[in-house]
């Protein structure tokens, strides 16, 4: 095809006596080319894949000054407060009391979660449309960055829990967070 | 007697056409692939699952690791719409302005805004170099949020109102991007101040999960 036939036809030819210049193929191994080009290939469309920006959706409610807060089963409530350097709080109900801690990873807040469900899911159910009844309540401390905000929020996106709010932080729960976890007995 | 010959068939396989069909690949990727322009508020974004892709047609607020409220309209007739709006909406307010064609034109182009109004004029003649070595400075103090001087419900006003308008949509695509490390009492402020506003629903700018790095 693209290479030409310059070889020198192994011997048999009939100019034996004759000065015979060496002749070289033309012949390139393009194969490492080839190679190179699809390792080049390969390496950007992976690199503009993973460097692209996303949106997550948040829908908060609206702002009422005359509604009534929203009554909720206590047993249903998940609280998650999120603290500096990436600590995570969490208690059951609607008391402050008994804050433990735990961490981002899957290790921790999901399995909290998850074993939360399976609590509610046992106890009421699952609603009409096959998901949790669960009722997580985001706090977020002061000291606490944007990171932990979209990875609690990324958690209960992979978890399927569809009901949660973004709340303000009680005095009480910073007092029990101060305090390492147990809320402050009133004497 | 004749001899037979084994005909045997060379194993060179031509590649050159193989190298041309990649390097024509490869070069269409590089072409065509969209670099991330040089963004003059730096912001390392956390990653998430979500999937939905960042349009252009969203107004983002970008709260910076100091907290700093920045904001990009994707649209640019739009841009030019919500800072008329913001003009109408508070006339008296902003009396002493000083605005022509020319600042707003400049405006328009200006990739991010990032100040109060009253330093508008001065800032939007800065080219994007100089502006990011502003914000490096430091220089550049964000839009206002203060209770005292809420300059950033104002600009939510007047988006919310440019998008009733002209596109009918009660809820304008507002996006909120914030840094990693970015405290969260800065976050929180420009959600209460949509809130007060009746902007309920908008985005969190985020990155893809899995990049290393």
């Amino acid at each position: 095809m693209a290479d030409l036939d310059t070889s020198s036809g192994g011997g048999h030819g009939k100019h034996k006596g004759g000065v015979r210049s060496k002749k070289m193929s033309t012949k390139v191994d393009l194969t490492p080319m080839v190679d190179l080009a699809f390792l080049l290939i390969s390496f950007f469309m992976l690199t503009t894949q993973l460097g692209k920006s996303v949106a997550m959706n948040l829908s908060m409610p609206k702002k009422d000054l005359n509604a009534p807060p929203t009554e909720v089963k206590e047993s249903k409530v998940l609280n998650l407060i999120a603290d500096k350097e990436n600590t995570l709080w969490y208690y059951p109900g609607t008391t402050v009391a008994g804050l433990k801690q735990t961490d981002y990873t899957p290790k921790g807040i999901r399995e909290i979660i998850l074993d939360k469900q399976k609590e509610v899911k046992a106890k009421f159910g699952l609603d009409k449309e096959g998901d949790s009844q669960m009722i997580v309540l985001i706090k977020l401390t002061d000291d606490s960055n944007y990171k932990n905000m979209v990875d609690i929020l990324d958690e209960m996106d992979i978890t399927k829990t569809k009901i949660y709010a973004i709340q303000d932080i009680d005095p009480l729960e910073l007092e029990a967070i101060a305090n390492g976890g147990n809320a402050k007995t009133s004497d | 007697m004749p001899k037979f010959k084994v005909k045997r068939s060379s194993t060179w396989v031509d590649m050159t056409a193989m190298c041309d069909v990649a390097f024509l690949l490869l070069s269409f990727f590089i072409l065509t692939a969209k670099f991330k322009p040089t963004e003059i508020v730096p912001i390392k974004s956390p990653t998430s699952r979500a999937t939905e892709e960042v349009a252009d047609k969203f107004v983002t607020f970008t709260v910076d690791k100091d907290g700093k409220v920045y904001m990009a309209v994707g649209k640019p007739d739009r841009k030019l719409q919500i800072l008329d709006k913001f003009f109408e909406l508070n006339k008296e307010k902003y009396a002493n302005i000083p605005m022509n064609d020319q600042t707003k034109k400049l405006f328009v182009r200006q990739e991010i805004f990032g100040s109060p109004i009253s330093q508008l004029p001065s800032v939007v003649t800065q080219s994007a170099s100089n502006l990011m070595e502003l914000q490096r400075a430091g220089k550049l103090t964000g839009i206002p949020t203060d209770s005292t001087d809420n300059q950033l419900a104002d600009w939510i006003m007047a988006i919310r109102y440019v998008y009733a308008e002209e596109e009918n949509e009660d809820q304008p695509p507002i996006a909120i991007k914030g840094d990693q490390d970015t405290n969260i009492k800065g976050v929180k402020r420009v959600i209460e101040i949509l809130k007060e506003k009746d902007v309920n629903r908008y985005k969190l700018i985020t990155m893809l999960e899995g990049k290393a790095d």
